[in-house]
C-alpha cells in the first residue's frame, strides 16, 4: 500500500494554513514537498491520485458523479474531472501504471434515498473510472452520514481524515433530558 | 421574473411573520423574525461561503416540491437547542412518560419544532402566492454548516446551477442565538 490513512480528531492548524486548498469542482496537481487538503466534504468526494516514486499526487472535489448533458466539461464531476486528472498526470511525465488512488466522502448527512443519495453515486462512479484506468485503490473511507475535511501530504503519500462532527452530541441531549426529568417531582 | 421575486420576498415576510407567532406558541416565549436577505447565487458560492466554519449545528433539511422546488434548512445552535427543549419540556412535563426517556424523545421535540416552523411557513407561503407546494419529512443532521449545504446543493445540481436563497433569522427572547432557515430554492424556469 502506498497511501496510508490516518484519522485525527482535527486537523492539525499549520498543516491548514500550508496546505494548498482545493475547492468545490477542482482539483490540483503537486509534488512533494508540498500538501494538498478539501474542507467539509458531504456528499462530495475527494479522489487523490500519487505517484509514491515520484511523490506527485493530485486531489479532486467533486459534487456530481455526471453530467446531466454530454457537452458540459465542468470538474464538478467525477466522469470529467477523474479523467482529465489522469491526463494532466501524464502530460507530467507520470505513468499511469504507477499511480496509487484513494477515495473519500460520499456520506449521506440527510439520509436521502435513491437517486437523491448523491454520495453513494459520486462514489461508484469513482471506483468504476479508476477500475476501467486499472488504478489500484489503497484507501476508501467513504460513506456513514458525516462530513470530512482531508488533507494529502505528498512527500510521504500519508492523508489525515478528520470526521466534522463527533457523536457526543446526542448523548448529552440523552444525558440532560435523563437529568430534567430527575429534578421533576 | 423580478415580480415574481419581489411577490416571493413578501411572501417570505408574510411567512415568517406566521411562523414566528406559532412558534412562539410552541415554546411560550416570545419569537421575532426577519428576512435577511435574498440572494441568487451559484450553487458552489454558497458553499464556499460556510467553508470555513466549523462549528457543529442541528440541522433539520426538507425537501420542497410542487410549484416551487428545493430545500428548507432550519439551523439551529447547539446551545439553542437545550434551551428549545427546556422551553417545549417545560409546556409538555405532565405528559413525559418514563418509558419516554427511553425513545428518541428529544429527536421527536426537535422534529415537532421544525413541524412547526416548516409547516407554518409553507401554509402561509401556499396561501399568500396561490400556490401548490408539498414539503417532506424533516431529516434531522449534525454537523458544519457546509456539510449540511454540500449534500442540499449537490441535490440541486441535479435540475440546476444556481440557487435562489432566502436567509431568515427567528429569534428567541432571552436568547443570543437565533433559528436560521435557509431557504434554498431552484430559480424559476432554469435547467441545467
Amino acid at each position: 500500500m502506498k497511501l496510508k490513512l490516518f484519522f485525527v480528531p482535527k486537523i492539525d492548524g499549520n498543516l491548514r494554513k500550508v496546505s494548498l486548498s482545493v475547492g468545490i469542482g477542482e482539483y490540483l496537481i503537486a509534488s512533494t514537498p508540498s500538501s494538498l487538503s478539501t474542507w467539509a466534504l458531504g456528499s462530495c468526494i475527494s479522489v487523490i491520485l500519487y505517484d509514491p516514486f515520484k511523490k506527485v499526487g493530485a486531489l479532486s472535489h467533486c459534487m456530481l458523479p455526471e453530467p446531466p448533458s454530454p457537452s458540459e466539461s465542468d470538474n464538478k464531476y467525477v466522469s470529467i474531472a477523474l479523467p482529465n486528472m489522469v491526463h494532466d498526470l501524464e502530460r507530467l511525465g507520470i505513468n499511469r501504471l504507477n499511480l496509487h488512488a484513494a477515495v473519500i466522502g460520499g456520506a449521506n448527512i440527510f439520509g436521502f434515498s435513491g437517486k437523491f443519495d448523491i454520495g453513494r453515486r459520486n462514489v461508484s462512479k469513482a471506483i468504476k473510472i479508476l477500475n476501467e484506468y486499472k488504478i489500484p485503490i489503497d484507501i476508501l473511507d467513504v460513506g456513514g452520514n458525516k462530513g470530512r475535511n482531508v488533507v494529502f501530504l505528498l512527500s510521504t503519500g500519508e492523508i489525515f481524515v478528520s470526521y466534522t462532527t463527533k457523536n457526543v452530541f446526542r448523548r448529552s441531549l440523552y444525558g440532560r433530558a435523563f437529568n430534567y426529568r430527575s429534578t421533576t417531582p | 421574473m423580478k415580480n415574481l421575486m419581489q411577490s416571493l420576498l413578501q411572501a417570505c415576510r408574510s411567512a415568517v411573520r406566521k411562523t414566528s407567532e406559532s412558534l412562539s406558541l410552541l415554546v411560550n416565549s416570545k419569537v421575532s423574525g426577519d428576512v435577511q436577505g435574498v440572494t441568487l447565487m451559484p450553487l458552489e458560492s454558497l458553499l464556499v461561503k460556510f467553508q470555513g466554519i466549523q462549528d457543529q449545528v442541528l440541522g433539520i433539511a426538507t425537501r420542497i416540491e410542487g410549484e416551487l422546488k428545493g430545500f428548507l434548512l432550519l439551523i439551529i445552535n447547539t446551545d439553542l437547542v437545550s434551551h428549545l427543549l427546556d422551553l417545549v419540556l417545560t409546556n409538555y412535563e405532565a405528559y413525559i412518560r418514563e418509558e419516554d426517556l427511553t425513545m428518541n424523545l428529544e429527536e421527536d421535540i426537535i422534529k415537532e419544532t421544525a413541524n412547526v416552523i416548516i409547516g407554518s411557513f409553507i401554509s402561509e407561503l401556499n396561501n399568500t402566492l396561490k400556490l401548490s407546494v408539498n414539503y417532506s419529512l424533516p431529516s434531522i443532521a449534525v454537523d458544519v454548516i457546509a456539510v449540511l449545504l454540500d449534500q442540499l446543493c449537490a441535490n440541486l445540481a441535479l435540475e440546476c446551477r444556481n440557487v435562489l436563497v432566502f436567509h431568515i433569522n427567528l429569534k428567541f427572547a432571552e436568547h443570543r442565538h437565533s433559528v436560521s432557515i435557509i431557504f434554498l430554492l431552484k430559480p424559476f424556469g432554469e435547467n441545467s
